[in-house]
């Protein structure tokens, strides 16, 4: 609750707080001695009073009573006394600004007067005290550096940063940098209050509660205004890493699990019957990502600038959002249609050997294939700008006749029966037949380039009376061999195996 | 020598012209040159121009008649007078030389 008085301003009557009155008073006081000795004095207090009376009058469109913030902002814009001391000639005399600029943060904002498109690089120019054209320069050269990440970045500080309407925000964009001078003389100030708490006549409660709040606040902007410039630094390299990965097709990043998936273009192409990423898919990841990192640089700005978003931005940011989710779905149903049909395909090949004994290997055994994507026994790799595929599984069986076959399945989807036959018909396997060494491809290929759950399943068919031997490379490629032991398959490797007429027996295990 | 009094010797004179300027061919309230002082930062704090314009009203330069408003207290409507507008044309003569000056001997070699 606050006691207001009623008072007689320029003819007008107001209802003003207790405390904004004292303020007030005190003012037009020291402006009253202040012309006192001036011919006239008396009149261009009138006029003051008269002015004040209108930026009330203006201000009370809303409410009914002055407050001492209204007040405080008044006294701001008519100035003190000592701002248009007309003696020029006293040489101790200040300019204009420069009591205003005092204890000032510098904060950002836009100048309309000298703008191009949103006056975003003037007021930026103004308050890093930079040349214009070099801001300007910079942006332009970001442009090259991160392609649409500029315009998007212009248009967010166009959302965030408050016209500079006033003068006072005119002037508080060229304030006094936030400098560890500045903040030193903060604290010698709040040491200059510590002190005055001897002078009888100040409330001493008063003053403790008023250091102790304005010292948190202190603390609490600090705080926010770091964490806002994190929040900025994070946000700009997040879209600059996702802008370079839309445009230039992936970014080089240490983790090796990331990258395949920030390799948008690839994954799109493999993904996509079309050639070219749809623009659908595009400007939903876009805006499903886009939008949050630019959310996280407004609140960054928020914090460190302490400019308020307007809610519109807010909605509108939201809904970008949602309609994002809509293009997202709309393109995962398209891509789902892929999978609608599935085919086999297989391919027997005879395989004629010279004695009865054929020792099995797998090529290149070393290779480790980054970035596989697997999906139940569905596996494939980007490899050498080509998508192949890696997890196809071997089994052995008994052949009805005389003759070593290689069965090759491959089964694939596709939008429709016929797609689906031609994407299993891209699955192509190959292996060498050295002498008695019979060496197969650790990869097979897919010949449409495209991600249609690809899966190959290879059977060897041997005649009874045969023997193989199975290489430890053979690892990763057989897959649940049946045998008259039982044998799981990593300890069938490095043994010979012949076929009997009930199976697979080994011939070189110990008991 | 400081400069901020340099800043505002040249910032005085031209203030009073520029005053005198706004007021030309129309009469307006101190609010009006507020606006366009204001806009071109010529003044900061609007109480600058308050002894300015009785200054100048005293040196019988400028008068003015009241006129109630509609929203707030009577307003001040201030316009030239003869005197003024003789003062003036002189100081746009003085202007013109002053501004020529300055161009010319802040010319560099450069753009001869």
């Amino acid at each position: 609750m606050n006691k207001t008085i009623n008072i007689n301003l320029g003819g007008l009557i107001f209802h003003i707080d207790q405390d904004a009155f004292e303020i007030l008073n005190k003012y037009l006081n020291t402006l009253k001695n202040h012309f006192k000795n001036e011919e006239g004095g008396d009149e261009i207090l009138k006029d003051i009073e008269g002015r004040i009376a209108e930026l009330f009058t203006k201000k009370l469109e809303k409410k009914e009573i002055v407050s001492i913030t209204d007040v405080n902002e008044v006294i701001r814009t008519m100035g003190n006394p000592s701002d248009y001391d007309e003696d020029f000639n006293n040489e101790e005399k200040t300019d204009y600004n420069k009591d205003l600029l005092k204890n000032k943060r510098r904060r950002f904002f836009r100048d309309e007067d000298e703008r191009m498109i949103g006056g975003v690089c003037s007021g930026l120019a103004q308050s890093f005290e930079q040349n214009i054209f070099i801001i300007r320069m910079i942006f332009l050269g970001l442009l090259f550096i991160i392609g649409p990440g500029a315009p998007f970045l212009y248009i967010m500080f166009w959302i965030a940063l408050p016209s500079a309407k006033t003068t006072s925000e005119k002037l508080e964009m060229k304030g006094e940098k936030v400098t560890v001078k500045n903040i030193k003389n903060e604290f010698e100030n709040l040491e200059k209050k510590v002190r005055d708490f001897d002078k009888p006549f100040f409330n001493f409660i008063q003053k403790i509660i008023d250091l102790i709040v304005s010292l948190i606040k202190g603390i609490f902007q600090l705080i926010g205004s770091c964490f806002g410039v994190f929040a900025i630094i994070i946000g700009v390299i997040l879209l600059f890493v996702f802008f370079s990965a839309i445009n230039l097709g992936g970014v080089m990043i240490a983790v090796s699990d990331f990258s395949w998936w920030l390799d948008i273009n690839q994954l799109g192409q493999y993904i996509f019957e079309s050639e070219a990423i749809p623009r659908d898919f595009k400007t939903g990841i876009i805006l499903f990502i886009g939008v949050p990192i630019l959310a996280v640089i407004l609140f960054g700005l928020r914090l460190t600038n302490n400019t308020k978003i307007n809610t519109n931005y807010k909605i509108g940011m939201l809904c970008l959002w949602f309609v994002s989710l809509f293009f997202l779905f709309n393109s995962s149903v398209d891509v789902s249609k892929e999978f609608q049909e599935e085919a086999r395909n297989t391919i027997v090949e005879n395989i004629t050997v010279e004695n009865d004994t054929i020792f099995l290997s797998m090529n290149e055994v070393d290779r480790v294939f980054d970035n596989a994507f697997d999906a139940k026994g569905f596996k494939v790799t980007p490899f050498e700008d080509k998508l192949i595929g890696i997890g196809m599984q071997l089994d052995i069986l008994k052949s009805e006749n005389d003759n070593f076959r290689l069965i090759k399945e491959a089964t694939a989807y596709g939008r429709s029966k016929q797609k689906a036959r031609k994407n299993a018909e891209g699955v192509s396997f190959n292996f060498i037949l050295e002498d008695d060494n019979l060496i197969f491809d650790d990869f097979f290929y897919i010949e449409e380039q495209k991600l249609r759950f690809q899966e190959l399943n290879l059977s060897l068919k041997i005649p009874e009376g045969s023997v193989i031997y199975l290489d430890h490379s053979m690892e990763d490629l057989i897959y649940d061999i049946k045998n008259t032991t039982d044998t799981w398959d990593y300890d069938m490797l490095g043994h010979y195996w012949k076929m009997e007429k009930e199976g697979l027996t080994c011939i070189s295990c110990e008991d | 020598m400081k400069i901020e009094n340099t800043k505002s010797q040249m910032r005085k004179g031209i203030l009073e012209y520029c005053i005198l300027a706004t007021l030309k061919n129309e009469e307006a309230y101190p609010s009006d040159i507020i606006e366009k002082l204001k806009k071109v930062k010529l003044i900061v704090v609007e109480g600058t121009l308050y002894p300015l314009l009785t200054r100048l009203k005293n040196a019988e330069l400028l008068q003015y008649r009241w006129e109630e408003s509609m929203v707030g207290p009577p307003r001040k409507y201030y316009s030239l007078t003869t005197k003024g507008i003789e003062f003036l044309n002189e100081l746009d003569i003085t202007w013109n030389q002053l501004a020529k000056a300055v161009r010319l001997t802040t010319k560099t070699k450069k753009d001869e």
